[in-house]
């Protein structure tokens, strides 16, 4: 036992390839893990360094958000590591419990007297009873497979990052690695290049606004306007003369709007102002062209004229109409006597066509017995009434009445019926001629009263018939008075507006002066401040270059801090560096190795170089590291280095983890490494893990019996990493 | 060894160095910020702080210029358009037959 602090228990549970609940004892002086890759010795490994310090060195900060922690397969979702540690005269548990997807951790510290510390306050008594940081865990306590596995590369980046993590530094150099002042540099280059080309656009408008200026103040000198009178206050006053100018034309022209302009405070109110005053006077002159037109109307006289002439039109044709009348009953006779005329006629007419019917009867009687006698010459009784005739007697008087007496009775029917037809056409003739005038005359009788009815409308009182003509008249008269009255006004009202219209171009011309002047002043005060020290962009260029600054000068202290360090450490383990390489490595040749950090400076950032070489004590040849020796030498480098540190770094742990030592070391050097492990602090702990049975079977061979722990693991997907306690 | 028992880490170390070289507060706050930034999410988030200080200030900077060109927009009348020549008139004369 000793005053350092060594393990004696792990509980482990859900954490990375550790599923169920995981207790490993360790041996006061050899614990010693022996088992194939991916059974969860790195695991276990890594369970006592995140335990400790809830981190691991070998995950990225930036993951440390994710639940790589936590094993998948853990129904509680939850990972714990449980620590018992023990001195000569303290004992403490350190527990650390981390939830799926919650970030932080909950860190515990008890004592066997029950003294309890959480959170900050364990992470400082933890500082207290160990006496060392992560970073120094990770130099002298821990080393872990990959530290020496960069160190194998040929890459030198890779093998100075390495030796930085073997020397505490890596964090800084993964820092020095962003710390780059080519982003504020860029930034003040592209600010500056903005602000030329700002400026050349300033002074451009600063040209263009004395122009602008120059030409308002001849416009003004044009309207007769001084100095004085280029001013707010000077527009204001102008503005009350406008107002009262279209307050009288307004009245004069009986516009009822509202008058009311608010006096200008701003510039951008005296635009607004004379806008307004503009749009006022549009709307009053409109006014006055509506009052001239609705009084005096054009229109309305132009329909009374049009009315009065369809009615005197209308009354000439009805006057014309009646006499046509009258000239044609004159002519013709009265409708009814020509009615009389014509129904005589007609019966007339049916007389004579009866007397014609029964001539046609005698003479067919007549035609018929000739027919008869003509065939019975002799015939001496009348076959129809069987009286005694002398057929040829009867023959010869029936032949001349038929071509005699009843030729003349249908010849004189004839005539007769001829002339009462023609009089009945005459007749005829005479009344149509009659109907059409009449029918003319009640036309026009019509059109009268259409516009008759037409007239009242337009004048929207009722006025006799005869009255019409004489009222339009005088409407008409009436309306040409209203014209002149109303055009009388309107003249007067725009002699006013005019003047208005003048004094608000003045507004106008004020406005543009006093808009220039303040243009022109802004762009020269803007164009000046972008000159001086105190504008914006100036002063952000200014904190860019202290931001420039500042990164340079946090680069140097960090890069000075890794670079002491390391020296630091190395300078101080020389002597142990250089005893542990002649043991473990046994070269022939080059027994002896010196390292030196140099500067490199890589994308404007200086960053540790180590230079490693083997020397000849024989004659002093020195020779680079990376280009004579074999992959195993150089892993007997690293634990060299490592175990150098190890030794020299004060701390109160007393034992040392090994992931992995024996990687590419053959037998001779295998066993090397175990008498230096044997031969370092007799008291020292050992915590070793490897997939090498070879290696496992030496350091069985070294601390054999109870002088050590082996321990075999299995792993399934099922429980994860399990135990098999094999005791040597 | 120097280090061994220190109260302080890697960090604190490069702290106190600034501090004792006499770089301005800008210096030693701007560390403060970059470890944070560290230990919280790795070295990308320094680079995010750098670029966001940066941004800052540039956005701080072109804000102030573009006041600078607006101020001269304002003053200066818009640029008329050259009237667009139509394809014909851009169209080669035919070549006689």
């Amino acid at each position: 036992m000793s005053a350092k602090f060594t393990l004696r228990t792990l509980e482990a549970s859900g954490f990375r390839g550790i599923g169920s609940d995981l207790t490993l004892s360790f041996h006061p002086r050899a614990t010693v893990i022996v088992a194939p890759n991916g059974t969860g010795k790195t695991s276990i490994l890594g369970a006592i360094e995140w335990g400790l310090f809830g981190e691991l060195q070998y995950q990225p900060p930036e993951n440390r958000t994710n639940d790589e922690i936590v094993n998948l397969r853990r129904a509680s979702r939850e990972a714990q590591v449980r620590l018992l540690l023990a001195n000569d005269h303290d004992t403490f548990e350190a527990t650390r419990t981390k939830r799926m997807r919650q970030r932080a951790t909950d860190f515990t510290v008890q004592f066997a007297d029950v003294r309890m510390f959480s959170g900050d306050d364990a992470d400082r008594v933890r500082f207290q009873h160990l006496g060392l940081t992560f970073e120094d865990f990770y130099r002298a306590v821990y080393l872990h497979q990959e530290s020496i596995r960069g160190l194998l590369l040929d890459e030198p980046r890779v093998r100075n990052e390495s030796l930085d993590r073997l020397f505490g530094v890596d964090k800084l150099r993964d820092i020095l690695r962003m710390l780059s002042t080519k982003l504020p540099k860029d930034a003040i280059s592209e600010i500056e290049n903005t602000k030329r080309n700002a400026a050349a656009k300033l002074e451009g408008a600063v040209t263009q606004a004395q122009a602008s200026h120059e030409r308002a103040t001849a416009d003004a000198q044009r309207q007769g306007l001084t100095e004085d009178d280029l001013s707010l206050d000077a527009a204001t006053c102008l503005l009350a003369e406008v107002v009262g100018a279209l307050g009288r034309a307004a009245s004069s022209v009986g516009y009822t709007g509202d008058l009311a302009i608010e006096p200008p405070a701003s510039m951008e109110a005296l635009d607004r102002a004379a806008t307004r005053a503009r749009t006022l006077l549009t709307a009053i002159r409109k006014q006055g062209v509506d009052l001239q037109l609705s009084s005096g109307s054009a229109t309305a006289l132009t329909n009374i004229d049009r009315a009065k002439g369809t009615i005197t039109g209308a009354e000439a044709r009805v006057a014309q109409a009646d006499a046509a009348v009258t000239a044609c009953v004159q002519r013709v006779g009265d409708a009814d006597v020509l009615q009389a005329l014509i129904t005589g006629g007609r019966s007339t007419l049916s007389t004579i066509a009866q007397s014609v019917e029964a001539v046609g009867a005698n003479q067919r009687v007549a035609a018929d017995a000739v027919r008869f006698l003509n065939t019975a010459p002799d015939t001496s009784d009348c076959p129809v009434c069987g009286q005694a005739v002398n057929g040829r007697e009867l023959l010869a008087r029936l032949q001349g009445s038929l071509e005699g007496q009843l030729r003349a009775q249908l010849a004189e029917l004839e005539a007769r019926r001829k002339a009462t037809a023609g009089e009945i056409a005459t007749a005829e003739e005479a009344l149509r001629e009659l109907e059409g005038t009449q029918r003319a005359a009640t036309v026009a009788a019509i059109e009268l009263e259409g516009a008759r009815a037409g007239a009242l409308a337009l004048l929207g009182t009722p006025v006799e018939p005869a009255q019409i003509v004489a009222t339009l008249d005088q409407r008409a008269t009436e309306l040409q008075e209203a014209a002149s009255r109303a055009q009388r006004a309107r003249a007067a009202a725009e002699e006013v507006l005019s003047t208005a219209d003048g004094m608000i171009e003045r507004l106008r011309v004020i406005y543009r002066w006093l808009q220039s002047d303040e243009n022109r002043t802004a762009a020269q005060e803007r164009l000046g401040s972008m000159g001086s020290d105190e504008s914006g962009a100036d002063q952000q260029i200014g904190k860019l270059a202290t931001l420039v600054e500042a990164i340079e000068a946090v680069a140097a202290s960090v890069q000075q801090v890794a670079s002491e360090h390391a020296r630091s450490a190395l300078e101080q383990a020389q002597d142990e560096y250089a005893r542990y390489y002649a043991t473990l490595c046994n070269h022939p040749y080059f027994d002896l190795l010196r390292i030196n950090v140099e500067q490199q400076r890589v994308s404007g950032v200086d960053r540790n170089n180590y230079v490693i070489r083997t020397v000849a004590s024989a004659d002093g040849e020195a020779s680079l590291a990376s280009s004579r020796l074999s992959t195993a030498q150089i892993n007997c480098v690293a634990l060299s280095i490592y175990l150098a540190l190890a030794e020299r770094l004060e701390h109160n742990l007393g034992f040392i983890i090994l992931d992995d030592p024996s990687q590419s070391l053959d037998a001779e050097h295998k066993e090397a490494l175990t008498r230096v492990l044997d031969e370092l602090d007799p008291v020292l702990q050992f915590v070793i893990a490897t997939q090498d049975v070879e290696f496992g079977d030496m350091l069985a061979a070294r601390w054999p019996g109870d002088a050590s722990t082996q321990y075999r693991l299995r792993w399934s997907p099922a429980g994860g990493t399990q135990l098999m306690p094999t005791r040597v | 060894m120097a280090v061994s028992g220190r109260p302080t880490t890697i960090y604190d170390d490069v702290t106190e160095r600034l501090a004792d070289t006499g770089h301005a507060k800008g210096a030693v706050a701007l560390w403060d910020a970059i470890q944070q930034a560290f230990r919280d999410s790795g070295p990308e988030a320094i680079r995010a702080l750098i670029e966001k200080r940066v941004r800052e200030l540039r956005t701080a900077a072109n804000k102030d210029l573009k006041a600078s060109r607006d101020v001269a927009r304002d003053i200066t009348p818009p640029k008329r358009r050259p009237a667009s020549k139509s394809a014909a008139s851009k169209r080669a004369p035919r070549a006689p037959r």
